[in-house]
C-alpha cells in the first residue's frame, strides 16, 4: 500500500491500483472524494472555507482552501490522469457543527451547501455522504477498489458499501 | 439503455430541473416529452409511448390526481410506471395517490439524489 | 408581527427549499440596505384558510438564482427562463408552507404570475409594512425576509382566518 496524506487546504489525485489517499481531522472542513471506477483514477480534495472571494491573497498561496477555487482544480486534475467526469463517484465527508478556529459555528453548513452548488453546476451529484454532526473524522479512498473508509469515534466503517446505494429509496446516506 | 420519459409539471423551469437530474443521473434518454397538464400529458400519450412519468400534482386543467385516475382506469396507460413530484406533502394526498398506482412519491423541496433514488428503484440503476 | 404557527412554517419552508433545490444558505443579518430591481412573483391558494404569498428577490439575486438552478451560466439565462425559476420558487415555498400547518383541507395552488418587475425595494421596515398593506386585515401576515448573498428575498403571506386552528407539524 502506497499512502498518500492529503493535508488540511491539500489535493492528491491517485492514479495507480496500490495507492490510498488519506485524510484526517474533518471537523468543519469537508473531504470530497471523486473516483472513476472504469480506469481506477480517483482524488481527495480537503477544503477549509466556502468562498474565496473573502480573501483573494490566499487563494494565490492556496486554491485548495476554498471549494470555489479547490472544486474544479481536484476536478480538473482527475480527468487529467484520464477520469471521465459523468463516470465519477462522488462522496463527501465532514462539514461538522464545530467552534473552529474562525469562531464562527456554522461553517461546516456553508462548506456543505457552497459544495452542492458548484458540484451541481459542474453536473455531478454525490453518491454517498457523511455530513454534519459534531465529530472530527478521517477518511480514506483506496484508488485500486474505489472503496472508502470512514473513522469517527473509534469505530470505522465503509462509506461505499453497495447496499447503500442500489433500490434503496432514502437520501442521504449518512453516519 | 436508452429511455422514453415524459414529465408533467405546469413550470417549465421544474420540467428543465427534473430532466437534467434525470441526465446526471445516468439515465441515457432517447426521447424527453414534456406536458403543461395532465391533458396534454394524455394527448401525447395516445401518440407515443414512453417508459416513465414523472408528474406534478398541483397544475391547472387537468391536475396530476386526475391524471393518475385517468392513467388507471386504461389497461394500456396504467402499466407505465408513474411517479409524482410534488410540493403536497399532505398524508391524506400521498395516501390517495398510492392507492390510485403511483410508483414513487418526492416531495418538493428535494435533493436531486432523492430522484436519483426514485429513478432507480422504478427503472433499475443505470448501467 | 406576531411570531405565530403560520411564521414558523413560513420560516422553515424557506430555508428548506433553499437549501435543497437551491444550495443556498439563508443568512437573517441583513446588511446595509441599498435601492435595487425586484422581480416580485404571486399567487394564491384556495383551502382552509385560503390565502395569498408575493415573493420579492432582488434582480440580481433572480439571475444568480435562476442560472444556478437551471445549470446554466448567468449569460446564457433569458428573462422568461429567470421569470419561470422565481415562480417555481414561490410555488414550492407557498406549497410547503401549506404542507406543514395541519388542516383537514386539499389545498390548490394558483398559478403564480410575475407582477410589475420595475419597482425598486425601499427601505426594508417600508417593505415590511407594504407586504400586508394589500392584504385585507381579518386574518394572519407573515413575512420573512433573507439575505442570499447575491441578493434578498422577502416572502410574504396571508391567510384568511381558518375554520380549524392552524398547527404547525
Amino acid at each position: 500500500m502506497d499512502q498518500i496524506v492529503v493535508g488540511m487546504a491539500d489535493c492528491k489525485v491517485g492514479d495507480t491500483p496500490e495507492q490510498v489517499l488519506t485524510t484526517y481531522a474533518l471537523g468543519s472542513c469537508i473531504g470530497l472524494m471523486v473516483h472513476d471506477p472504469k480506469v481506477n483514477v480517483g482524488g481527495m480534495l480537503h477544503f477549509m472555507l466556502p468562498d474565496s472571494s473573502i480573501d483573494r491573497n490566499r487563494v494565490r498561496d492556496n486554491p485548495y482552501m476554498f471549494a470555489d477555487t479547490g472544486i474544479p482544480r481536484l476536478l480538473d486534475q482527475v480527468c487529467g490522469r484520464g477520469a471521465v467526469k459523468r463516470r465519477l463517484i462522488v462522496h463527501a465527508v465532514g462539514g461538522a457543527k464545530m467552534l473552529d478556529t474562525e469562531g464562527v459555528f456554522e461553517i461546516g453548513k456553508r462548506n456543505y451547501l457552497a459544495m452542492r452548488k458548484i458540484l451541481w453546476k459542474a453536473g455531478l451529484l454525490l453518491h454517498g455522504e457523511a455530513i454534519g454532526g459534531v465529530n472530527s473524522r478521517t477518511v480514506r479512498l483506496e484508488i485500486g477498489s474505489g472503496k472508502i473508509w470512514l473513522h469517527e469515534s473509534g469505530t470505522q466503517r465503509e462509506l461505499t458499501l453497495p447496499a447503500q446505494q442500489k433500490g434503496v429509496n432514502t437520501w442521504p446516506t449518512v453516519s | 439503455m436508452a429511455y422514453r420519459v415524459l414529465i408533467v409539471d405546469d413550470s417549465p423551469a421544474m420540467r428543465s430541473f427534473v430532466r437534467r437530474v434525470m441526465l446526471l443521473s445516468g439515465f441515457e434518454l432517447s426521447e424527453c416529452f414534456e406536458a403543461g397538464d395532465g391533458s396534454e400529458a394524455l394527448h401525447l400519450l395516445r401518440r407515443e409511448w414512453v417508459d416513465a412519468i414523472l408528474t406534478d400534482i398541483n397544475m391547472p386543467g387537468v391536475d396530476g390526481e386526475e391524471f393518475l385516475r385517468l392513467l388507471a382506469a386504461d389497461d394500456v396507460l396504467r402499466s407505465i410506471p408513474a411517479i409524482v413530484i410534488s410540493t403536497d406533502a399532505t398524508h391524506n394526498r400521498i395516501s390517495r395517490l398510492m392507492a390510485l398506482g403511483a410508483r414513487g412519491y418526492i416531495t418538493k423541496p428535494f435533493v436531486p439524489e432523492t430522484l436519483r433514488a426514485e429513478l432507480e428503484a422504478t427503472l433499475g440503476v443505470p448501467l | 408581527m406576531i411570531e405565530n404557527s403560520l411564521s414558523h412554517a413560513l420560516r422553515a419552508a424557506t430555508n428548506d427549499v433553499l437549501e435543497r433545490m437551491f444550495f443556498i444558505e439563508c443568512l437573517s443579518e441583513l446588511p446595509e440596505f441599498v435601492p435595487e430591481p425586484v422581480v416580485v412573483a404571486r399567487l394564491t391558494f384556495d383551502g382552509d384558510p385560503a390565502g395569498e404569498l408575493e415573493l420579492k428577490i432582488s434582480a440580481s439575486a433572480a439571475r444568480s438564482v435562476s442560472a444556478d438552478f437551471l445549470g446554466t451560466d448567468q449569460a446564457d439565462i433569458s428573462e422568461q427562463e429567470i421569470y419561470d425559476v422565481v415562480c417555481e420558487l414561490a410555488n414550492m415555498i407557498c406549497g410547503s408552507v401549506l404542507s406543514r400547518v395541519e388542516s383537514t383541507a386539499t389545498f390548490r395552488l394558483s398559478t403564480p404570475r410575475i407582477m410589475d418587475s420595475t419597482r425598486d425595494i425601499a427601505n426594508l421596515s417600508e417593505v415590511v409594512a407594504s407586504a400586508s398593506a394589500p392584504f385585507p386585515e381579518v386574518g394572519d401576515s407573515v413575512v420573512q425576509a433573507v439575505e442570499l448573498g447575491s441578493g434578498r428575498l422577502v416572502v410574504s403571506m396571508h391567510t384568511e382566518t381558518p375554520k380549524w386552528p392552524l398547527v404547525p407539524r
